[in-house]
């Protein structure tokens, strides 16, 4: 009776195994994925029990033995880890990450929103250059005729653009570029949403209105680098389980065989 | 212009070729499901060139096999299917199995009952269903039963001992009340006694002396007897099983009884007849007498009733308040007292050293025969020789004929905790063996399950009998034994091992 449980078992892990070869290839037309998938999920669950009734319900006393049952401990939790994660993740990833992309192209991505933001930053700040040398010369005409207007001198105006450049300058040295180019940056001061709408509405403050929608696109390509973050971060949980499950299962179908032969031998 | 996140400017992000490249955790992916399957098999090829068979094993040998812990083939014969358990040849090579009983329909294989790696349990503590597969619905070859055909555990279905079932009968032929020698009044060699069970019972390994055996009566002589086992006491478990003091020694009246039934039979005479049959005792008797009257002439010319005989009486149990001082078995005259002054006439003799023998042992046997043997002896009719004959004294020493017990494994008990009827016991006949429900009030069949003592069948049952043991040649020496050099010579049918079956097999 031992035997058959035994068999049954290492079968049920066999054809669970056979799964990363049906995925290996795709074009291989022996059932849908989806039936892979279900009979991955269903016969692995049922040879853990199958197997538990093999080995009399104990984790053997050779050392090959409570390997073997150590390690189809170790992939029956983290196959129902990886199936609870695989079921549940994917919709919460698709409801709080609309600008959800390819996982191996997040740093591809993440390159471009540099390169992008690189060229909003020095588009802002060519503008406020030419606003400075443009008031320049008006600076120039008023300080002839000697007049103000309303109190406020093109002096002080001049002044708030200087200040305003600057800012734009610090914030992307000190802040953006930093968040868009490291990969772990939840640390910084841009990771966090709050402190990043409470800078860029600082600097609202700071430049004219027509460069606003300039800023609103910064302000959006660290909202993007924010999901992107995220997206690494739930794909790392979706996922990492699979460093452990599948080589721990090949570890388990070589030692299992290895277990057949002597036990057969002897 | 501001920035447009549409499907087209999305996709245009992509690298097309992008899953030709592996990522890190693709990588790592790879890297670990290579790794770990080659570590694994590498680990146990690395336990394989060390010769360590001990990481294929299914689970610790029992004590007894430990030593074979690194020769799994001595056991597991090349060949042998993964399905099939351990051969029986494997078991018969070393030790023998003798069998159960000649009646029986179906013989298990060792392993099915023996089960191993399971640890140091003893791999005598089988199961129940190796016991019961067959006695729950028992037949025999020849049809016949002679034990209980539905027993299938301790717990309910089993019958009550046989010694305590109804038609039984008490084999013992000495009459005894247990009630009377466990009075406070009885009268020992020296006074008042309270007899204990255990100045009369005491396991066979105990080694002390015992209380009232001859040698209180007698300190020069050579006992108490050293009794071994006897042959019912054997038992059919090998020894290693049970200590040597299982069973309680034999009753013998030089060790138990000779320092309160006394057999003096003259008082002229201090050695009391030996406890023997009555020709002997004859042969005993006049011998000393014919002794006596060589080196005491005088008394021949001497009143016969100076000497009287012996104190008939001093050799039955009596209340304490007819008892005696402590006893002096030698006559005034043995003791160098001068001889009465009626009796020392110095007249010539009234009788012949003859007659006065054969008076004296007349007296003395009259004394002995009717009274002294009697108390505890059956007589039958005279054999013609003029001296009584006896029933052979016929004292139980087991009787449990197919279970075992352990007085030893016991010893933390008072005796009438199991027996409960010894003190109110007055009858020969009374048998005082526990009855099953006592032992039931602690074995149960779930006994370390049940925080109880074992009531499996093994507990009291051997299925071998190892009275019935062949010897069985060794095969080994120490370095295979050990793993350390050759292996054993491998098993075949026509092997040893297997001419060591039981011809049953």
């Amino acid at each position: 009776m031992g035997l058959i449980y035994g068999s049954l078992g290492s079968a049920f892990m066999l054809f669970a195994g056979l799964l990363g070869a049906r995925k290996k290839l795709p074009l291989w037309r022996v059932g849908r994925a989806s039936s892979w998938m279900r009979g991955h999920l269903w016969l692995g669950l049922l040879s853990f029990p199958f197997i538990l009734f093999h080995s009399g319900f104990s984790l053997g006393a050779g050392a090959l033995t409570r390997a073997l049952m150590i390690l189809l401990i170790v992939v029956f939790i983290s196959g129902l880890l990886g199936a609870a994660l695989q079921h549940f993740m994917p919709r919460m990833m698709t409801s709080r990450l609309p600008m959800e992309t390819i996982y191996d192209q997040i740093d591809r991505i993440c390159q471009q929103l540099l390169q992008e933001a690189d060229v909003l930053v020095n588009d802002l700040r060519s503008a406020l250059q030419g606003e400075l040398s443009r008031a320049s010369e008006k600076q120039r005409a008023v300080a002839a005729s000697a007049g103000t207007r309303g109190g406020l001198t093109y002096a002080s105006g001049l002044g708030a653009n200087e200040r305003a450049e600057n800012a734009l300058a610090e914030l992307f040295q000190r802040e953006l570029r930093p968040f868009l180019m490291q990969r772990s940056s939840s640390n910084l001061a841009m990771a966090d949403g709050a402190k990043a709408a409470t800078f860029f509405s600082q600097l609202r403050v700071l430049l004219p209105r027509e460069f606003w929608p300039k800023l609103q696109d910064l302000e959006n390509i660290c909202e993007e680098k924010r999901e992107l973050d995220h997206q690494r971060r739930m794909h790392k949980f979706l996922h990492g389980w699979l460093l452990v499950h599948i080589p721990v299962s090949y570890a388990l179908l070589a030692l299992g065989a290895l277990h057949a032969v002597y036990a057969l031998r002897y | 212009m501001p920035r447009v996140r549409t499907a087209k400017s999305l996709a245009k992000r992509i690298d097309l070729q992008y899953f030709t490249q592996r990522t890190p955790f693709r990588r790592w992916r790879l890297l670990l499901s290579i790794m770990l399957p080659v570590l694994a098999v590498g680990w146990v090829i690395g336990q394989s060139a060390l010769r360590n068979q001990q990481i294929y094993s299914s689970g610790p040998l029992s004590s007894a096999h430990a030593v074979f812990g690194q020769q799994c083939a001595s056991c597991h014969v090349r060949g042998a299917s993964y399905s099939a358990p351990v051969e029986d040849k494997a078991c018969l090579a070393c030790h023998d199995g003798p069998a159960h009983n000649q009646q029986q329909t179906f013989l298990p294989s060792c392993s099915s009952c023996h089960v191993e790696h399971r640890g140091s349990e003893r791999l005598a503590a089988t199961a129940d269903f190796a016991c019961t597969q067959c006695h729950s619905d028992l037949r025999t070859r020849d049809g016949g039963l002679r034990f209980d055909p539905h027993i299938s555990g301790f717990d309910h279905a089993h019958p009550q001992f046989a010694a305590l079932r109804p038609g039984y009968r008490d084999p013992g032929t000495i009459r005894l009340n247990h009630y009377v020698h466990l009075q406070p009044t009885l009268r020992g060699p020296a006074g008042a006694v309270q007899l204990q069970c255990y100045d009369c019972h005491r396991p066979t390994n105990v080694n002390e002396p015992w209380p009232y055996s001859v040698a209180v009566i007698q300190p020069a002589s050579q006992q108490p007897v050293m009794v071994g086992l006897a042959e019912g006491q054997q038992r059919k478990r090998r020894s290693v099983e049970a200590g040597p003091g299982a069973y309680m020694s034999q009753i013998k009246y030089v060790n138990q009884c000779a320092a309160c039934h006394v057999l003096q039979f003259d008082p002229l005479i201090q050695t009391p007849a030996p406890h023997d049959r009555p020709e002997v005792v004859h042969a005993f008797i006049v011998q000393k007498l014919t002794d006596y009257v060589k080196a005491h002439p005088e008394v021949l010319s001497a009143d016969p009733n100076a000497f009287p005989a012996a104190d008939i009486s001093r050799n039955v149990l009596q209340p304490l308040g007819q008892l005696q001082p402590a006893r002096n078995f030698l006559h005034p005259l043995e003791q160098g007292a001068p001889i009465p002054a009626q009796a020392a006439r110095p007249s010539t003799p009234l009788l012949t050293a003859d007659q006065w023998v054969g008076q004296r042992t007349a007296t003395a046997e009259r004394l002995l025969w009717e009274k002294n043997c009697k108390v505890c002896h059956k007589v039958t009719e005279g054999g013609g020789t003029g001296l009584p004959t006896y029933v052979k004294a016929v004292i139980p020493v087991r009787w449990f004929s197919h279970a075992e017990f352990d007085h030893q494994a016991h010893r933390m008990m008072k005796c009438t905790a199991c027996h409960t009827t010894i003190p109110q016991s007055r009858r020969t006949s009374d048998i005082n063996i526990p009855g099953i429900e006592i032992c039931r009030d602690c074995h149960q069949q779930k006994g370390p399950g049940k925080q109880a003592a074992e009531g499996r069948c093994f507990e009291c049952h051997s299925y071998h009998d190892w009275r019935q043991e062949q010897r069985v040649p060794g095969r080994f020496d120490i370095r295979q034994l050990r793993g350390s050099g050759p292996s054993a010579p491998p098993l075949s049918a026509g092997s040893d091992a297997s001419a060591a079956a039981p011809a049953t097999k």
